[in-house]
């Protein structure tokens, strides 16, 4: 039961934490790897909240608003860089974080990081928090597909044809693009703060690249801008390492090899479903 | 005294940097392609040096392992990326080489394990110039640093090659037109580039020790000097990896008392004083408005 209940959660997170991925990636063609930062950044502003004595849900709720505001960083650098230069400095981010977040060990524990991070009233089981992690992954998803039917889900699609045409229909691409990392960045922040709940403990290696690797498989896997293209990549993705548990290989292996099964994975769907991506290069 | 010292090792790991950025910018100048994984190529390459020289084989013959290794990477790398050049899907080929990376970097942990491995066991021979020290490493890592930026500002700029080599990014099918194989321009500078970050890879790990994951951040930060220097600015990239180095190592070097800053800030500090500079230059340093069309 406890093995069943992870892998919903797992499930249930990594859908949430690779929607903003999705938005952005699959449906915007903006190349966004900042998910990961922002994963991280919910969970320690959760904890560093709990640690100043607020309530685990008021927690949740400022671990929230300052992603928003964070996010707001990703926006400006969006705006300001060029398409390769954004995606670098997102990546970027990820170190700068985690170097942060070593460096600055009185607020965040350092490389100890932060234990005891407890979990709200009504869901302090497991059970129940793996329900409310499930509803959350629910809200989430209808939350795009809204976005998707809305003015801004149509300008992401037009802009993955072509920014120009959106612009000449008078649409901002850089609203529009900023609006999707912002929603994309909460999104990634609200993952961080439930998985968090989940495993009540806290370091540096939290958001690592492994996360990264597995949203942007799960995004790009996705290639449509489907919710349940979404769902059904992140129930392979996240279900594919679990045949490592049935082979005779030492545990100090399986993270290693989770990574490279990940990145080969990544590394074939990019370069046979590229096109689903780019329909610009239709030819008609 | 001590500011010299500091501004001696970071001459040294600005070098490094200019190591790992010039490849990054032949690579990006004739594929348009910002190829991640060259750190870990580089740290692969060391791995192989090591393996060699553990296995109880020669200098000469380890060199020439880990140099079949590196151009075997470079192959490796066009392979890959070449399709995406081909079909100018640049972030792709960006998303690609990052997974390259990554699956190198799991495949030496597999192979090796990720505890730290050291090509010496004794002290690193060191050359002193008065009070200033030097390792050997670090000598070597500054005279190839300004041997090879020399050498390739000059080929980029002055000679044929450097000419070829960004028309490929350009328009391919025009020179092929004149009948220049694009396809050969990019895996040949795909392997000088494995070579060269190579050769960083086991100056930087000489220093220090080797870990399968060392070259990401050394990687990124060639990046955050390719983008702050310049993307098409050879002359702004070696420049930009002098700064982004000298400027966090002065501010931690020289931070005392009540506000004494620690290394491990160096990164932030890095990202902070990038994203400040890509705000306010976002095309770098020495870019020159270029011509739309």
């Amino acid at each position: 039961m406890g093995y069943f209940l992870t892998q919903l959660a797992r499930i249930a997170e990594n859908v949430a934490m690779s929607i903003g991925c999705h938005l952005t990636i699959a449906v915007g063609n903006i190349f966004f790897l900042g998910g990961s930062t922002m994963f991280c950044f919910g969970a320690y502003a959760v904890a560093i909240s709990q640690k100043a004595g607020l309530d685990p849900w008021l927690s949740a709720i400022v671990a929230v608003l300052c992603s928003l505001v964070f996010s707001f960083l990703f926006v400006l650098a969006y705006i300001r860089l060029s398409n390769d230069s954004f995606t670098v400095f997102t990546l970027a981010s990820m170190l700068a974080f985690e170097a942060l977040v070593k460096s600055w060990d009185t607020v965040t524990g350092g490389v100890l990081g932060i234990a005891g991070i407890m979990r709200p009233e009504y869901i302090d089981k497991l059970k129940e928090l793996v329900i409310f992690q499930v509803i959350i992954m629910i809200i989430l998803l209808i939350v795009e597909y809204v976005i998707l039917k809305t003015f801004i889900g149509r300008s992401l699609l037009g802009m993955r044809e072509s920014k120009h045409f959106v612009e000449s229909l008078g649409t901002s691409t850089k609203l529009i693009g900023g609006t999707a990392i912002v929603i994309g960045s909460v999104m990634a922040a609200i993952a961080g703060v439930t998985t968090v709940w989940r495993v009540q403990f806290l370091d540096a290696s939290f958001g690592s690249v492994t996360l990264l690797v597995l949203t942007v498989t799960i995004a790009v896997l996705a290639a449509k801008p489907k919710i349940r293209w979404l769902m059904l990549s992140a129930i392979f993705v996240t279900f594919l390492p679990e045949v490592f548990r049935f082979l005779p290989i030492p545990s100090i292996m399986l993270g290693h090899l989770r990574i490279f099964m990940y990145s080969v994975m990544l590394i074939i769907v990019l370069l046979t479903i590229s096109k689903k991506l780019m329909p610009q290069k239709r030819v008609i | 005294m001590f500011f010299l010292q500091i501004l001696l090792h970071s001459l040294v790991v600005g070098t490094q940097v200019v190591l790992l950025a010039v490849p990054l910018y032949l690579v990006y100048s004739s594929s348009k392609i910002f190829h991640l994984g060259l750190g870990a190529t580089g740290i692969s390459v060391a791995y192989a040096l090591w393996f060699a020289l553990k296995s109880g084989w020669s200098l000469p013959m380890a060199i020439i392992f880990a140099l079949i290794c590196a151009i075997v990477l470079g192959i490796l790398s066009f392979a890959l990326l070449e399709k995406l050049a081909k079909k100018k899907e640049h972030l792709f080929g960006l998303l690609v080489s990052f997974s390259f990376g990554l699956c190198l970097e799991a495949i030496v942990a597999i192979m090796f394990g990720t505890d730290g491995k050291f090509f010496l066991t004794t002290p690193l021979p060191t050359i002193r110039f008065s009070e200033l020290y030097l390792t050997f490493p670090g000598v070597a890592t500054l005279i190839a640093g300004v041997i090879l930026s020399v050498l390739f500002l000059i080929i980029v700029a002055k000679t044929p090659w450097g000419r070829k080599m960004k028309a490929v990014s350009e328009n391919s099918y025009l020179l092929a037109s004149l009948s220049f194989n694009a396809g050969t321009v990019r895996l040949f500078v795909l392997i000088i580039a494995s070579v060269l970050a190579g050769f960083v890879g086991i100056m930087t790990t000489l220093n220090s020790n080797l870990t399968p994951n060392a070259g990401f951040s050394v990687i990124v930060l060639a990046f955050i000097a390719l983008l702050v220097g310049g993307v098409n600015s050879l002359k702004g990239t070696i420049l930009a990896s002098y700064i982004v180095v000298l400027i966090p190592e002065l501010i931690v070097g020289l931070s005392s008392g009540q506000y004494s800053i620690s290394l491990s800030w160096k990164m932030v500090i890095v990202f902070v004083v990038a994203a400040i500079f890509l705000t306010w230059k976002p095309n770098g340093l020495l870019t020159r408005k270029a011509r739309v069309e």
